[in-house]
């Protein structure tokens, strides 16, 4: 478009500059709005990088994660921390009640918890994630808010089964794009968890004392951690689907 | 064979007649502007068929409720879903047993007492020597009842619908220890004004209309003998009560029927 | 029959109808007269509404803070945008308030629980409230997905 302008007649009329100007604004909108678009499809780029670091991370892992977990929990966690604002997704799992009467200290010690309750629940099955792919699935539509994108992506396992994962990034005062909330087959675990966090504060049990809730938060992870490594060993060890 | 469709013509065009007949005499006594005087005909008419009819309404109405909440109680219980009584119950009631059992006990007490009542008359001669006397029967005898009806149907069904709640509740709650509280809010969420109320108080205006129509033009038509007014307080009745369940019947299709 | 009883019973029977209708109107079916409350729409985008009808409840802490006024469907998407009408004034829930659709009861109603979230930014009057949880059955899923990625060894 640029280039058809500039090669008119040297002498253009009033009418036909004002034609080129108007293009040439058009043109540098598209641009413009291209450049907007860029800044959201950043947010896949994100997803689509650390997936792929994690598929490397799983990979390499296979080596020690039977002897070593831990090892492998820390790596992911690494791997995850600058990705994911785990202290905003924990913080958004406690509610506007319980966020707001936590202390720093409080909140601190459950973000901590709450990412290494997540880490190791489903590090270990990822590390049985043989041969699976994780295809991004791009969006066909401009994010509702700006600064909130939900990236879609398939899990594809080895058995050819396909699971919906969307992960909801937020775009941070620093310009980075970070995870904040993950569904899971049409589950958001984000709210999921804030329902049972809720559900905890109200249990009598506790007596609406956080700290006990934190406690008993890493207790009720760590329980369904190792309900999960139990039926993974049972799985592992048959040799019949 | 011919004979046969003979008779099935004679009777289409005896059918149409009565229609005609009908038709002409409700239109003409519901026309004309009504005057003070018959204000005082309606009233008196209001308490002949609605103030009268309350006795019967009433205890029918509590048990029908009672004993629809003991049904339902009955077979909730078994899914431990005792609190959907209330629901049930209420909505059983508006869009259904209230207006249709409501009319049909109106078809039996007014229906046929509006019939007796214009068929003597017609019999012994007062409807003629009204129309001697330049009083139109039509405006003193017919319209009265015509109005009374269609007013008193729909807050008799009203009342009905109730009392047979209460009756529902006094046997979920009282007797068979239900929870209040769940009786009546599941109740309040579920029912809705127009959907559920609205409409079955469309059904018993309608109700209402068809009921006191055939009562009062089987007066009207009466054959002026005691057989005759027998025949035609049985066949208002009779009348009647078919209509109500047919009627009843298109509308409810027409009003929640769902078809895709 | 005197005409002054007569008069009486029918001003009674008349009495008690309407009495009767405005009984149906507000013990049955939970209509409120306590004048226009204050109350402000907020949109919910869901991935799956199945079941939810018109004028369910929304919730929120076990207590009925509004109704689904609306229904549709947006194509571009290909989601679900449901109208909330809450009680009370906007500007009171966080940005980041997720809405749930829970079933109640045996008879399996379904509802909208609001869960409220962390921004300091709020919902006004025609904000979208972005995260939310469809009609699903949760536990089955979320024991799908583990038992799924986990393959033979």
């Amino acid at each position: 478009m640029i280039a058809t302008a500039m090669s008119g007649k040297p002498a253009m009329a009033n009418g036909a500059r004002i034609l080129v100007t108007l293009t040439l604004l058009f043109s540098l909108l598209g641009l413009r709005a291209e450049a907007l678009e860029e800044e959201w499809r950043q947010a896949e780029v994100i997803v689509q990088e650390t997936s792929d670091a994690m598929l490397i991370l799983i990979e390499e892992a296979k080596i020690y994660a039977d002897e070593d977990p831990e090892r492998f929990y820390v790596a992911v966690e690494a791997l995850l921390s600058p990705v994911v604002d785990f202290p905003r997704f924990a913080g958004s799992v406690m509610g506007k009640k319980y966020y707001q009467q936590a202390s720093t200290e409080q909140r601190q010690r459950f973000a901590d918890s709450f990412k290494w309750g997540l880490v190791r629940t489903y590090g270990l099955a990822l590390t049985e994630f043989n041969d699976g792919e994780l295809k991004l699935v791009p969006a066909t539509n401009p994010p509702r808010r700006p600064d909130r994108v939900s990236v879609n992506q398939e899990i594809h396992s080895a058995a050819g089964q396909i699971y919906p994962v969307v992960y909801t990034m937020a775009l941070s005062k620093d310009g980075a794009w970070r995870m904040r909330n993950i569904i899971v087959n049409g589950v958001n675990m984000g709210l999921t968890y804030r329902s049972q966090f809720q559900s905890a504060a109200q249990d009598p049990a506790y007596g609406g004392d956080l700290d006990k809730i934190i406690d008993a938060w890493a207790d009720l992870l760590a329980a369904e951690a190792d309900k999960v490594i139990e039926e993974t060993k049972i799985e592992g060890t048959s040799t019949s689907q | 064979m011919i004979g046969y469709l003979r008779a099935t013509g004679e009777r289409a065009l005896v059918f149409f007649g009565h229609l005609g007949r009908a038709s002409l005499m409700w239109g003409n006594a519901l026309s004309g502007i009504p005057r003070w005087n018959d204000l005082l005909l309606l009233v008196k008419q209001i308490y002949n068929i609605g103030v009268l009819s309350l006795v019967i309404i009433v205890l029918s109405a509590f048990s029908i409720g009672a004993v629809i909440s003991l049904q339902f109680h009955t077979q909730l219980a078994k899914f431990g879903a005792e609190d959907a009584v209330g629901v049930g119950l209420a909505m059983v009631l508006l869009r259904e047993l209230g207006p249709v059992v409501t009319a049909l006990l109106f078809a039996g007490r007014a229906g046929s007492a509006i019939t007796a009542e214009i068929g003597l008359m017609k019999s012994t001669e007062q409807l003629s020597s009204m129309e001697m006397m330049g009083v139109d029967p039509l405006r003193r005898i017919v319209a009265p009842r015509l109005w009374a009806g269609m007013f008193c149907l729909p807050l008799l069904t009203a009342i009905f619908n109730v009392v047979a709640i209460y009756g529902g509740m006094v046997v979920a709650v009282e007797w068979l220890g239900g929870d209040p509280g769940g009786f009546w809010i599941g109740m309040q969420d579920a029912v809705e004004v127009w959907e559920d109320i609205g409409k079955g108080m469309v059904k018993s205006v309608v109700f209402a209309v068809v009921v006191t129509w055939i009562a009062v033009y089987q007066g009207y038509d009466t054959v002026p003998t005691a057989e005759g007014i027998g025949l035609s307080t049985t066949r208002t009745v009779v009348l009647s009560s078919v209509m109500i369940l047919a009627m009843d019947f298109l509308l409810t299709l027409s009003m929640y029927g769902d078809f895709r | 029959m005197r005409l002054r009883t007569l008069e009486i019973s029918v001003g009674a029977f008349v009495l008690a109808g309407a009495l009767a209708l405005v009984f149906l109107a507000v013990k049955v079916s939970g209509v409120n007269f306590t004048g226009s409350r204050d109350s402000y729409t907020v949109l919910a985008r869901f991935d799956d509404v199945a079941g939810l009808r018109h004028r369910a409840k929304v919730s929120m802490a076990g207590v009925t803070i509004g109704r689904v006024t609306g229904i549709e469907v947006d194509l571009d998407y290909g989601e679900a945008i449901v109208t909330l009408e809450l009680d009370g004034l906007a500007g009171v829930l966080p940005a980041d308030t997720g809405a749930q659709i829970l079933t109640e009861g045996m008879l399996g109603a379904r509802y909208i629980n609001l869960l409220p979230g962390i921004e300091e930014e709020f919902l006004e009057e025609g904000d979208m409230i972005l995260d939310t949880q469809g009609a699903l059955v949760l536990e089955k899923l979320i024991g799908d997905v583990v038992t799924g990625m986990r393959t033979k060894k």
